[in-house]
This record gives C-alpha cells, sequence and structure tokens, in this order.
C-alpha cells in the first residue's frame, strides 16, 4: 500500500529526464540509472551473450543518454529513447566483434564454469545445477545464433516483457511485424535448439544431460 | 530461413488466424473473447495446434537460460561526466613515449657526446645573449643622440616661428598707430571747421537781432 502511494506521486521517468535535460540534474539522472540499469543490462547481456560487456555497454549506454539529453523528445517516452539507444550499442559491438573475427560463444565453457555462484537458482542439487546451467547454454547459443533482427524482438518481448506495440515503438516498425518476427524467430529457435541439442548429445555422450523438452 | 504465413489461412470451412495473431495469443496480448475464440480453434485445429505447440515450447526453452547477478556498473556522477577514456588512453600514450625517450636516452651509448653538445649548445646561448646585449646598448645610444638632434632643431624652428611672428605683430601695431593718428588729426580739422561755422553763426545772428531791434525803434515813435 505504502509503495502504491509512493509510486503514485513518484515522478515519472518522462518528468525526471525534463529535469535532466532542462537543468542538468544529476540527481534526476541517478534516479533514471537507478531504476533502468537492470534491464539495460539484462538486454545487451541477452543480445551479446556476454554479461561483462553488457556491463560497460549499459555504462556507454547511459552516459550516451546524458550525453544526448538535449535531444531527447518530452512527447516521446524515455523508455523507448533508452532501449534504441542501448540497442544501437549492442548493434555496434557485435558488429566490431564479427569484424574482429571474434566469436560470440566464446567463453562459453568459461563462463558456465567460472560464473556459477552468480546463478539464480533455488538452491538445487549441484548435479541439477549442473544440468540446468548446460541447459541455460544450449539456449543463449541457440539465441546467438538467431539473427539479430529477430533477437531483439525476442529479448524485448520475451525477457524484457514489452508489449508488441512498444517493441514496435522502439524499433520503429509495424505492430504486425513485430508479432511476425517473433513466431519467425520461436520457429527458428526451435529448430536451433533441436540441432544445438543434437550436438552437445554427440559430444557428452556419456554425460546423462537431460534434454530440453522440444 | 523458413518464412512464417503472415495472413490468415482458410482451410476448407475453418479460417485459421495469422501467425502475428497466435504471438498476440502466446503472450496474453488478446481480449478474453478473442482468446477464447483462439483456443476453441486449437482444440479443432491439429495444423494450429502442431504449430503452437512448437512455440510454446521454444517460448519455454528460453526461461531456461538465466543471467548471471549482474553489478551495479557505475555511479551516475561519472557516467554524467565527460567520458573519460579518451582522456586516459592520450594520458597512457604519452606515459609510455615519455618512458621511451628518456629510456633512450639514458641508456645511449653516446652520452658523454650529449653532454658535450649540450655544454656547447649553453656556451653558444650565452654568447649569443652577450652580443644580443652589446648590439641592444649601441641601438639605444645612437636612438637617444637622434632624439636629442632633432629635439634642437624642432626648438629652433619655434624660436624662429616666434620671432618673425613678433616682428610682424609690431609692424601692424605701427600701421594701426599711424592710421589712428591721421583719423585723430582730421577730426580736430573737422571739430575746428564746425567750431568756426558756429561762430559765424552766433555773430550772424546777433547781427539779425541787432537789426530787428534798430527796425522796431521808429515804429514806437509812430505811436
Amino acid at each position: 500500500m505504502a509503495r502504491l502511494i509512493t509510486s503514485l506521486f513518484a515522478a515519472s521517468d518522462e518528468q525526471t529526464m525534463w529535469r535532466v535535460k532542462m537543468y542538468d540534474d544529476s540527481q534526476a539522472f541517478a534516479r533514471l540509472v537507478a531504476r533502468w540499469e537492470k534491464p539495460i543490462q539484462r538486454l545487451c547481456a541477452r543480445m551479446t551473450g556476454d554479461p561483462h560487456r553488457a556491463e560497460d555497454l549499459t555504462q556507454t549506454a547511459f552516459a550516451r543518454v546524458f550525453a544526448r539529453r538535449a535531444n531527447w523528445e518530452p512527447s516521446g517516452r524515455f523508455s523507448t529513447f533508452l532501449w534504441r539507444i542501448a540497442l544501437n550499442l549492442c548493434y555496434d559491438d557485435l558488429r566490431q566483434t564479427q569484424r574482429r573475427g571474434e566469436c560470440s560463444l566464446d567463453g562459453l565453457e568459461e563462463e558456465s564454469s567460472a560464473g556459477g555462484e552468480h546463478f539464480v537458482a533455488d538452491e538445487p542439487s549441484p548435479h541439477a545445477q549442473a544440468d540446468a546451467r548446460e541447459r541455460g547454454e544450449l539456449v543463449r547459443e541457440a539465441l546467438l545464433r538467431l539473427p539479430p533482427l529477430y533477437r531483439e524482438v525476442v529479448v524485448l518481448r520475451h525477457y524484457e516483457a514489452l508489449k508488441f506495440h512498444e517493441i514496435a515503438e522502439v524499433l520503429e516498425i509495424p505492430e504486425g511485424t513485430a508479432k511476425s518476427r517473433m513466431a519467425e524467430a520461436l520457429t527458428q529457435l526451435h529448430r536451433l535448439l533441436k540441432h544445438v541439442n543434437e550436438e552437445i548429445t554427440c559430444n557428452h555422450k556419456k554425460r546423462t544431460l537431460e534434454p530440453l523438452a522440444l | 530461413m523458413q518464412s512464417q504465413e503472415t495472413n490468415t489461412r482458410t482451410t476448407g470451412a475453418l479460417k485459421h488466424p495469422d501467425a502475428a495473431e497466435w504471438m498476440a495469443f502466446l503472450y496474453a496480448e488478446v481480449g478474453p473473447e478473442r482468446r477464447r475464440e483462439l483456443e476453441d480453434h486449437l482444440g479443432h485445429c491439429a495444423d494450429c495446434s502442431a504449430q503452437m505447440d512448437t512455440w510454446r515450447a521454444s517460448s519455454k526453452g528460453l526461461d531456461e537460460w538465466r543471467l548471471p547477478v549482474m553489478r551495479r556498473t557505475s555511479s551516475p556522477a561519472r557516467l554524467a561526466s565527460r567520458p573519460w577514456w579518451p582522456a586516459l588512453k592520450l594520458a597512457a600514450a604519452a606515459l609510455v613515449l615519455g618512458l621511451g625517450f628518456a629510456l633512450g636516452r639514458q641508456t645511449s651509448p653516446n652520452a658523454a657526446e650529449w653532454a658535450a653538445l649540450k655544454t656547447s649548445v649553453a656556451q653558444l646561448t650565452g654568447a649569443m645573449q652577450q652580443e644580443r646585449g652589446a648590439a641592444l646598448s649601441n641601438n639605444v645610444n645612437i636612438a637617444t643622440a637622434a632624439a636629442n638632434a632633432e629635439t634642437l632643431r624642432l626648438l629652433a624652428e619655434y624660436s624662429q616661428l616666434q620671432e618673425s611672428q613678433r616682428a610682424s605683430d609690431q609692424q601692424n601695431l605701427g600701421v594701426a598707430l599711424r592710421s589712428f593718428e591721421t583719423r585723430l588729426g582730421r577730426l580736430r580739422a573737422e571739430l575746428e571747421t564746425v567750431a568756426l561755422n558756429t561762430e559765424n553763426g552766433f555773430e550772424q545772428t546777433h547781427e539779425n537781432f541787432s537789426r530787428l531791434a534798430s527796425f522796431s525803434a521808429p515804429l514806437k515813435n509812430d505811436n
């Protein structure tokens, strides 16, 4: 109840951004960063497949928001402005990675072994944890093999729970196109997951990894 | 790449919703009435039901990828400040360059030659400074003498000018005095003329009065 009352009187993102734009209000900017840091980090991590790079990209995204505060139109939603900036940075990063010839799937093993303690889990057994991690890596790998055009829709709709009309606004495409891309993405993912699942099963025949329920 | 149908399909009497509508259904973005219709359709249409199972499985599979807990990236104040990494890069480059230069100088086999060269450069600089000092004082003396001569010349010109001005003033004054004296003499002569005329006039009047008196005496005698 108290939270509801607080949220009723709290300034909207647009009001806060207005203060940043007009008065260079650093406190207002700090509030925006606090509200949006996690979603932007998640977006960048899902788009690049690398949580560490996502932290850098998030930092750059907020620095860019501040640098471009004059370009922000109060008639538009702040979140749309922010998602666009972050997505553009992700695209730049993906292009650079491609140019350097790095495979975005590099570090898969390292991350799956080193980042174990950070995974959000309900304290299952170590074996179940290992299985969950491997299944997660399968999905990660499959998602990274999706063209970014489809991946961004999946990330925004499935992981960040934006409505299709909001995705359409961010990507500046018709709502029907956003939905069609989502359908195409899920279809391709089904095939990719099956493929990756088979690859992993061939490589680890001796392991009794529970396959994804496809 | 397999493309999805984006328009409503019709098989026999059954009208199939398009992929976009199924996405709205899958992510609960349709109204309750339409949802019931779509659920009914799935109950009757094996094709759509199979397709929907595929999409649901993919969607469920996506939940398997969980992200690690990520830390806060940076303080907002730092984010709001100017980007620091280009400056850092420049500073690092300058540092590396400076270190390399210093190291190169220290490890150079010609260190003694460097020292000799430095001494000769210092001597040359001292000599040049002395020479420059001497040349400078000479120039100052010449300039001072020229300035003095010019001042004297100007003073002489000024006094000459004053003299000639005074002579011409005296001349003018003499001419004016002479003209005044002439006019004064003329005025005096005119005044004398007037006085004479006036005297004559008085005499004439007196004579007239006398004559008038002589004329009036006989008339008194007649009465």
